[in-house]
């Protein structure tokens, strides 16, 4: 619920006239709809029992005028109503999307890719469809309370404390009515996640459970979970099947209870006779109006919810952001160097890497190799500041990369990921992806080095064929290879390669690593492979074992100089190679 | 279809239940494709609770019987009153009839009729007793109602749950009882959405819908009819709003829609969007493209607020539009029924009847409009989860024989598979490995590497041939206890240390043509970190 109370006050604030607006005119509306019984006691008092026919007609005349009236304050109260939860919604995605952009990996990580995404989306529908009932209905409930009781009091003080007396206590039937059902609410929200979760697993893992007997353990597994949810969810209903009628019951017992002592004040002859039908209408509408608030009280916890969840994405503060006073490199040739580096993640038993000291100049290739968890993404992640590390420096082009701004940083990278993500679009919008002025000559220059021409051209729209939406109406080495076009069209000073020629064959893989080599000749290229032939020739290897470097220099040193390193070519290659 | 993505087009919310009018569009418009098989296979499903069902029919009947006769009853006591009010205006000692008759000597002809149409006892005022007697009544009756409507609630809820608890529990076997060939050629998200979205949304159906539906159309016929009783005239008038009500709400209804629609497709290429952005968020950052990935939501952001602001609004005047009719008939009911009054015609108690009847009336209405969208919308659902109910199962196994795995020979002997008719793959295949053997299989992409263990696993179906494990063919416990190692990269033998047993989500499938291969889920084929095969 704290969430709902930060959110909504933090992003209606620009639209409190309209909200003030919808407020007034749904009071206004209230207060006429309780004046409707008011006109009809009138007719009763003065029209029938006097046998005034013609008045009847007139003050009938006036009721109808009256109604036209609430229903064009009706309308406009929507418009503003609509227009207020609408721009809330567009401002709240607008605002948790710019704060996502800021953040680094390690928020992304924290959070979930999938999760960022729900947020960003369900979750600001579901407040923001909370938002539009409130302004409609929600509003109206406590306004025909109030409403009501100062029209009966006003109308006939005597008989007005049964209303006294009555509203209060429905109030707070709501009241226990809520504080029961919205947790267990909350709570059921949450076995359902948890059988969704039950069933996640058994389609997406379903190979693994089958492979491994384990059926009959899920199937066990999910009846608990089961049981549960129908547990609890016979629990909530059950509550709330009570809620309704008793409301009803208060309400009907209200006017027994208004008919017996009104006609008790008429006898005396200190109410006119009329009165008692405006009380009863009272009833009635404040009645309904209750009715439907209590409604519309189911979706407070999902929405509750919902506002938490992105509260706590609002609340975050990046941690990796542009330093206060950045300092511009003087040379973007594409230096980097790496002085005692150390990292490891918050939380994390032992360091990932461990003084790492090496430097990496333009013009050469140097090549990362280690075992799988020796640390090689990890240290790729800490030049684009994708990581901050925890004991020492990373230096581009002689600045650390911390004193730096992102973009500066980011400019002299491109950046081809182990796993392939295009955008929708076209080809041609992919890679113009780092460079938009690129030209379609460029574009084929790097198709042809990246070794995708072929197929690219052979696409009947070719540059300007359709993309998928991660690019899975393309093969792995086709995607790929299409990552590698996208980080040459912009041409950056560094290239890092992370794992990324795993996707194609031997042949292709060869033949991209020469013209990459012939293409790229002042830049700086980072190659971080499992494959030991992918990086036979590059200037300098580096190896890792355990986030330690064990070894560093060429294929020939290391041959003779790194156990660790030798033995990858011999598992790989053979005995001929390690000779 | 999976363009979209789990977040992109699918509503979160099901339904805004009962409220009246205008919280429509909720959920993006469902059709069943074959209301009454499905309607049939839910009542089917329903049989088991028929006891309680027809217990509960009992008494939404009872329950909306005593709600309707109320108001009479209370209309009666107000009768009291207003004869008491007249009686004491008139001398004592009188008949009625002779008051009537002096009065109309007078000249106060409004007045006789006034008093001939009511019970007055000349010179009597208001006769406490019978006013006591009368509201006492009134109260049972209503404490009566509430009971049985509470009893209604309780049992109804116990009926939804236990019949959605079963129908889960079937779900969850028919998982267990469907080949691989399924899950493969079925998208992930649509397969999850049918077990747990639609569930639920079956879930709000029966809990929800049912009953209220059914006390709504009792209570419309039981008020209809004693409003009939009391004064037909008055209740022709109650009635016209019926037909105004329905006009307007279908034709503010038809262009909502289309707002609507513009505002799923909208919010389909946002979300599309968003998807994109926090997934590539690394690309993202390293290629500059923060700056346009805002002002392209933005854009976007703008576009869906438009649309949706427009059929907010629409939507949203039905309400109003309902409540102008609701207060018309209030109107015309306390005028026209003031008329018959002094007129003679109708006592007031039953003018005050009348108007809470017509309230009693609207709101069903209402209420049902509502409640006969979120049905649909159940329907659509119960018949996404039927469709998956009547999917073919595995074959089950001839016979149930549990052996022990001995020294794990395998053989295949002239097998025939394809995934696809017209796409052989795997043709006259031989293969014998003896134990404690280690086989390497390479080949380029596409030669059926994958499907090899698919066959071994009988994760497939052999087309043709033997498979033999353990000189046992075709035993399927045998098959299942094999353990199993993923592929490296290039489909060397592992370097030492990587043989753990992985989930291969994405199958070994020939490549179809770009635009026709089977629709796989991305986020499956994003998290697989060895397959090299296109997604």
């Amino acid at each position: 619920m704290r969430g709902l109370f930060r959110l909504l006050p933090t992003f209606l604030s620009p639209y409190q006239p309209q909200v003030l607006l919808v407020v007034t005119l749904l009071l206004i509306q209230s207060i006429a709809n309780l004046y409707l019984p008011n006109l009809n006691a009138d007719i009763i008092n003065n029209g029938v029992v006097k046998g005034d026919i013609g008045y009847i007609w007139r003050i009938g005349g006036l009721m109808l005028a009256l109604a036209a009236g609430v229903v064009v304050l009706a309308v406009v109260a929507v418009y503003f109503a609509s227009r207020t939860s609408m721009s809330f919604g567009r401002d709240v995605r607008g605002a948790v999307f710019a704060r996502v952009q800021q953040f680094s990996a390690q928020e992304m990580n924290r959070f979930g890719t999938a999760s960022l995404i729900t947020r960003n989306t369900n979750d600001v529908q579901q407040v923001q469809m909370f938002l539009q009932t409130a302004l409609t209905m929600l509003v109206t409930a406590p306004i025909m309370g109030v409403g009501g009781v100062i029209l009966a009091v006003q109308e006939d003080a005597t008989l007005s404390w049964i209303l006294v007396v009555i509203v209060p206590l429905v109030a707070a039937v709501i009241g226990t009515l809520m504080f029961f059902a919205v947790p267990l609410f909350q709570v059921m929200q949450v076995k359902i996640d948890k059988i969704n979760q039950v069933l996640r697993e058994q389609i997406t893992g379903v190979r693994v459970i089958r492979a491994f007997n384990r059926t009959p353990d899920e199937r066990e597994r999910f009846e608990v979970a089961n049981l549960d949810l129908t547990t609890t969810g016979l629990r909530v209903n059950r509550i709330f099947a009570a809620g309704l009628p008793v409301l009803l019951l208060i309400m009907n017992l209200s006017s027994v209870a208004i008919v017996w002592f009104g006609g008790h004040l008429i006898g005396s002859g200190s109410m006119p006779v009329g009165n008692l039908f405006a009380f009863l209408s009272y009833i009635m509408q404040i009645f309904w109006a209750m009715m439907l608030a209590v409604m519309m009280v189911i979706f407070v916890p999902r929405a509750a919810a919902s506002a938490s969840r992105l509260e706590q994405v609002l609340a975050t503060q990046p941690s990796i952001g542009d330093p206060a006073e950045p300092i511009e490199p003087i040379t973007t040739s594409g230096t980097i160097d790496f002085q005692a580096v150390s990292f490891g993640y918050p939380g994390g038993e032992k360091p990932v890497l461990c003084d790492l000291s090496f430097d990496v100049r333009p013009g050469l290739t140097t090549a990362i190799i280690g075992g799988t968890g020796s640390g090689k993404t990890t240290l790729l992640n800490l030049i684009p500041r994708f990581f901050d590390a925890t004991h020492g420096a990373v230096l581009l082009n002689g600045v650390d990369v911390r004193r730096q701004r992102l973009e500066t940083v980011w400019a002299s990278i491109g950046l081809v990921p182990q796993q392939a993500y295009l955008f929708r679009g076209t080809i041609a919008d992919n890679l113009r992806f780092g460079s938009a002025e690129a030209s379609e000559a460029d574009l084929w220059h790097a198709l042809d080095i990246a070794q995708a021409r072929d197929f690219v051209a052979a696409l009947p729209e070719q540059l300007n064929a359709p993309v998928d939406q991660g690019g899975t109406n393309f093969s792995g080495g086709q995607k790929q290879r299409l990552a590698i076009a996208r980080a040459l069209v912009k041409r950056p000073a560094i290239y890092l390669f992370d794992d990324c020629f795993s996707a194609l064959d031997a042949g292709t893989d060869a033949r991209l690593r020469a013209a990459l080599k012939r293409e790229a000749t002042g830049a700086t290229m980072v190659i971080v492979a499992q494959r030991v032939s992918t990086i036979l020739h590059a200037d300098r290897i580096i190896v890792l074992d355990e986030g330690r470097v064990v070894g560093m220099g060429t294929h020939d040193q290391l041959l003779k100089s790194s156990d660790a390193y030798r033995e990858i070519v011999l598992s790989q290659l053979g005995e001929e190679a390690a000779a | 279809m999976m363009n979209r993505g789990p977040g992109a087009g699918r509503p979160p919310a099901r339904g805004f239940g009962g409220g009246p009018g205008g919280i429509g569009g909720m959920l993006p418009p469902q059709k069943t494709k074959n209301v009454r098989r499905t309607v049939g296979l839910l009542l089917a499903r329903l049989r088991p609770e028929r006891g309680w069902i027809t217990i509960s029919a009992v008494l939404a009947v009872g329950s909306v019987a005593f709600t309707v006769i109320g108001p009479k009853i209370v209309g009666n006591a107000t009768n009291v009153i207003f004869d008491g009010i007249i009686g004491k205006l008139l001398p004592a000692g009188v008949t009625k009839a002779q008051a009537v008759a002096g009065l109309r000597a007078r000249g106060q002809n409004q007045i006789a009729d006034l008093v001939s149409g009511s019970n007055v006892l000349p010179g009597h005022g208001i006769d406490f007793t019978k006013l006591g007697d009368i509201l006492a009544l009134a109260a049972l009756v209503y404490v009566l109602s509430a009971l049985l409507g509470w009893m209604l609630a309780y049992i109804m809820a116990g009926v939804a749950q236990r019949t959605v608890f079963r129908m889960r529990r079937d779900v969850d076997a028919k998982l267990a009882r469907l080949p691989l060939k399924y899950f493969d050629s079925h998208p992930h998200g649509d397969l999850l959405s049918r077990v747990t979205n639609d569930i639920d949304n079956i879930t709000t159906t029966l809990q929800q819908s049912m009953s209220q539906i059914l006390t709504s159309v009792l209570t419309i016929i039981g008020v209809l009819g004693i409003m009939l009783w009391i004064s037909w005239l008055l209740a022709l008038v109650a009635l016209v709003t019926v037909p105004l009500s329905i006009v307007v709400t279908l034709l503010v209804a038809r262009q909502s829609q289309k707002q609507f629609a513009a505002q799923w497709a909208r919010t389909g290429d946002l979300n599309g969007h968003v998807e994109q952005m926090h997934t590539g968020h690394a690309l993202v950052q390293v290629f500059g493209r923060r700056q346009q990935a805002i002002d392209e939501f933005g854009r976007q952001n703008q576009s869906l607020y438009e649309a949706s602001f427009r059929a907010q609004f629409l939507s949203g005047i039905i309400q109003p539009a309902m409540m102008f009719l609701g207060n018309l008939n209030y109107v015309v009911i306390a005028a026209v029924g003031g008329y018959r009054v002094v007129t003679g015609a109708m006592t007031l108690g039953d003018v005050q009847a009348f108007i809470q009847y017509s309230r009693q009336f609207t709101m069903p209405i209402m209420q049902l409009a509502g409640q006969l969208n979120l049905l649909q919308s159940g329907l659509a659902s119960a018949e996404r989860v039927f469709e998956f109910l009547a999917a073919d199962e595995e074959a089950p196994d001839r016979a149930a024989t549990s052996v022990q795995p001995k020294d794990g020979s395998v053989t295949l002997e002239h097998v025939f598979f394809q995934y696809e008719p017209e796409k052989p793959l795997i043709t006259d295949f031989d293969l014998e490995v003896k134990p404690g053997q280690m086989i390497a299989i390479v080949g380029p992409t596409g030669a059926g590497k994958t499907t090899i263990v698919n066959l071994l696993m009988r994760f497939y179906e052999i087309d043709a041939g033997r498979l033999c494990l353990d000189e046992i063919c075709d035993a399927k416990t045998c098959a299942m206890s094999s353990g199993w190692s993923c592929r490296t990269r290039g489909s060397s033998p592992a370097p030492s240390g990587i043989t753990s047993p992985m989930a291969r989500r994405a199958p070994a499938m020939p490549r179809s043509s770009k635009r026709h291969r089977r629709p796989m889920s991305t986020s499956s084929c994003a998290r697989c970190p060895m397959d090299t095969r296109r997604c």
